[in-house]
């Protein structure tokens, strides 16, 4: 499994298109995907998203991940940072960043590459890219 | 000795935190600064509670004036978290004219009187939006003390999803 995250537009997508050679085609949008698909998919982009969605629809998404990286464990992730600005006012939003920092801790631990983007420069933070 | 934590919510800094203070065989305080009111508050302060327990740590709530406490000789200090104690002292009834000047002078004797000293704060200005005047402030003033904190630290570490990224100096992780 690997990760990329890094702030909105940073260049996170395009990265990932050239670094690990992926087709647009082969991406799902965390945006709009079903809940089956990231089983199945090469690469999940707007992971945030995916998990406000599942958090909206009430799934277990601390079980949902768990199982994700057991059954495709080469999925490349790309999430955006949401956790680093002020406390939102509705509930919903805080539950939201909090799971989103919770389920990507998770998921950081059992990838073996995890990159962050700044600015579209690179930073390999945990293994390597080859 | 003097380690800053930084990161957003939820990101593994209080574990890295206790953490480093693992092998201290003196005093461990842990400076709590988060205030006990609202269900979501009283979870967090449980959650932390269970991560520290078993670790050796004698815990000290002090919501404002970190100034103004007593530490036993040999002990390391481990302050969770600056944005709580910025809130604290921003929004307090008798609120001082300058909060940065205060908390600096706080920060300043728990360093001296401390081995070690680890503070956990938060990133606050990352999320592009444009805040009311007031939470405006707090953002200016907590990040002018993370600088400030920063610029005297022997360590600067910033948490990724539980992934130290060091900023200055050396840690073992």
């Amino acid at each position: 499994m690997k990760m990329i995250t890094g702030g909105a537009f940073q260049g996170k997508r395009g990265y990932a298109e050239k670094t690990f050679a992926i087709d647009k085609i082969d991406m799902i949008s965390g945006s709009e995907c079903t809940s089956e698909s990231i089983f199945t998919a090469h690469c999940i982009y707007d992971f945030h998203l995916f998990i406000r969605r599942m958090l909206d629809a009430g799934a277990d998404t601390i079980e949902l991940v768990q199982q994700l990286s057991e059954e495709n464990p080469d999925i490349i992730i790309i999430t955006d940072e949401i956790g680093a600005g002020i406390i939102p006012i509705e509930r919903e939003d805080r539950i939201w960043r909090e799971t989103v920092g919770k389920v990507c801790c998770l998921l950081a631990e059992r990838s073996e590459t995890v990159v962050r983007i700044c600015c579209g420069i690179p930073m390999v933070i945990k293994g390597n890219v080859l | 000795m003097m380690t800053l934590i930084t990161g957003g919510a939820k990101c593994g800094k209080s574990k890295l935190a206790e953490k480093l203070l693992d092998s201290f065989m003196g005093n461990k305080i842990y400076m709590a600064a988060m205030l006990p009111y609202g269900d979501e508050a009283e979870a967090a302060i449980k959650r932390h509670r269970k991560l520290r327990k078993g670790k050796g740590f004698t815990t000290i709530e002090k919501y404002t004036d970190i100034e103004q406490t007593e530490l036993p000789e040999n002990c390391a200090v481990l302050l969770e978290c600056m944005a709580n104690l910025c809130a604290n002292e921003m929004f307090r009834e008798d609120k001082k004219h300058d909060v940065f000047s205060h908390i600096m002078c706080g920060i300043e004797k728990l360093h001296k009187c401390s081995e070690q000293l680890v503070i956990v704060t938060n990133e606050v200005g990352c999320d592009g939006i444009a805040y009311p005047a007031e939470t405006a402030e707090y953002i200016r003033i907590l990040s002018r003390i993370n600088a400030a904190i920063a610029a005297d630290a022997d360590n600067v570490v910033e948490c990724v999803y539980g992934i130290p990224v060091m900023l200055k100096g050396e840690i073992c992780c």
